[in-house]
């Protein structure tokens, strides 16, 4: 969200205008055309889909990770039994430095578990013990702070549980978190140093999924991660996405089939800004708030999150075609945070 | 008729992570026609700059440029396709490949 600042802007302006215009400078000047399809020097998001949409898309090779597989991605860990039948799922999550494309031709310098952002999408069972060995490659302290319910040694947070080597994790130093897997629900998990925004909106966070006891009715399953950017350092952000990469799904929608179950795992990491959206035009879809109960608690097509907020959705399309799906906040929808379904029979 | 006030802004801008500093691109003239909105810009700087999106409004619209790589004390026209009104604000961030923005400031809008 911008916050103009219009006095500060504008003394800096008419001195910098002044000087700029007394440069002489000579002018090559671009046709001023109105865009079409085939001229590669214009951006052709209007061409493409209506909407001014980026640069086409970043390509994931660049990133190492692509917000399209990321939908699909569940990661249930090295999995083995242990005493009294129960199931230990272990996962090595490693922090690390990373410059990021967030939209075409903007580069980032992102702090990632795991090479991505967001992380690896964590998924187990209620009841399961959990170990995640946590390694910090970075330039800084981090920590990760699951949410759940879980021992406050294991909660990463500075300053707590320190004397068995948790809390604040050095650069080069690691911890392993243990805790069992409750409640069923969708939570996440972020580091939790200082400062706390900070660390959160370069990209320290990850979806944390787990599944009720006696699971869930098949569907297709798509995790959506809503986050934000501020390239600038302004502290307001200027890209907004889901999984990372602005317009991303404008050019390469979702893939869905006719009346078939869907399921959206959607969780709200956006930094800078108090709260997002979710709306899907032209259908509506069953709310799970934090995926804690198997009863909806409402039928709608805009959902409301606050930071670090979660939902489970759940609709079928009954039409085939192709649909938006896009921040309720237009702004953020402008800046990045829109998207297709393609319903296909 | 409202009288048309074309301002400069240049964002006190940090560095990015790679690439051009915006604070070294500067926005030399401006003129608008019906949805469109044409800007000059020139790299101060000793390296080169390149031009990677544009925000008008809080929105990504759709621009052309005949090279979007500005090299040193290099000029480049750039044209946004924006359905402005005239006599209303705008609000222009050319960013950069490094994240970093020059912004430009449109006021009392009229063709010019």
């Amino acid at each position: 969200m911008k916050v103009l600042r219009s006095t500060f802007t504008r003394r800096r302006a008419l001195a910098a205008a002044a000087s700029a215009l007394g440069a002489g400078a000579v002018t090559r000047l671009a046709s001023a055309a109105p865009p079409h399809h085939h001229d590669h020097s214009l951006v052709p998001g209007s061409a493409h889909s209506g909407f001014a949409s980026g640069d086409g898309t970043v390509d994931p090779k660049v990133n190492g990770f692509d917000p399209t597989q990321m939908l699909r991605d569940f990661d249930h860990g090295t999995i083995r039994k242990i005493a009294g039948g129960r199931t230990l799922r272990e996962w090595e999550l490693v922090a690390s430095d990373k410059e990021i494309e967030i939209a075409p031709g903007v580069k980032y310098a992102a702090w990632t578990y795991n090479g991505r952002v967001p992380g690896p999408t964590l998924r187990a069972n209620e009841g399961d013990l959990l170990r995640i060995r946590f390694i910090n490659a970075g330039t800084h302290p981090h920590t990760i702070h699951f949410h759940g319910i879980h021992p406050a040694a294991m909660d990463g947070t500075p300053g707590i549980g320190e004397d068995i080597g948790g809390g604040l994790i050095d650069v080069g130093e690691e911890f392993t978190y243990e805790f069992d897997a409750r409640p069923f629900g969708f939570h996440v998990y972020h580091c939790h140093a200082s400062p706390l925004a900070e660390h959160i909106a370069k990209g320290l966070y990850g979806a944390f999924i787990i599944d009720p006891p006696d699971g869930r009715p098949p569907a297709d399953e798509l995790l959506m991660v809503q986050n934000a950017f501020d390239p600038n350092f302004d502290e307001d952000n200027e890209v907004y996405a889901v999984n990372t990469v602005a317009f991303h799904f404008m050019y390469e929608p979702i893939a869905v089939r006719l009346d078939e179950p869907v399921r959206i795992y959607l969780a709200n990491m956006v930094e800078l800004d108090p709260v997002n959206s979710f709306h899907i035009p032209g259908n509506f879809f069953h709310r799970f708030p934090t995926g804690t109960s198997l009863e909806p608690t409402e039928y709608t097509d805009t959902v409301i999150q606050g930071q670090g907020q979660r939902d489970v959705l759940e609709l079928r399309f009954p039409y085939t075609g192709r649909y938006m799906f896009h921040a309720h906040k237009s702004e953020f929808a402008s800046l990045g945070w829109m998207g297709f379904f393609e319903v296909s029979a | 008729m409202k009288r048309a006030v074309l301002v400069v802004a240049l964002a006190a801008a940090a560095g990015g992570c790679g690439g051009s500093s915006a604070d070294e691109l500067q926005v030399t003239q401006a003129s608008l026609r019906s949805g469109q909105i044409t800007l000059v810009v020139h790299n101060a700087s000793e390296e080169t700059a390149r031009l990677a999106q544009v925000i008008v409004n809080d929105s990504f619209v759709d621009f052309r440029a005949s090279n979007r790589t500005v090299p040193p004390d290099d000029v480049e026209a750039v044209v946004l396709f924006y359905p402005w009104v005239a006599g209303e604000n705008y609000e222009i961030e050319l960013m950069t490949s490094s994240g970093s923005t020059v912004e430009y400031e449109v006021e009392d809008a009229e063709a010019a």
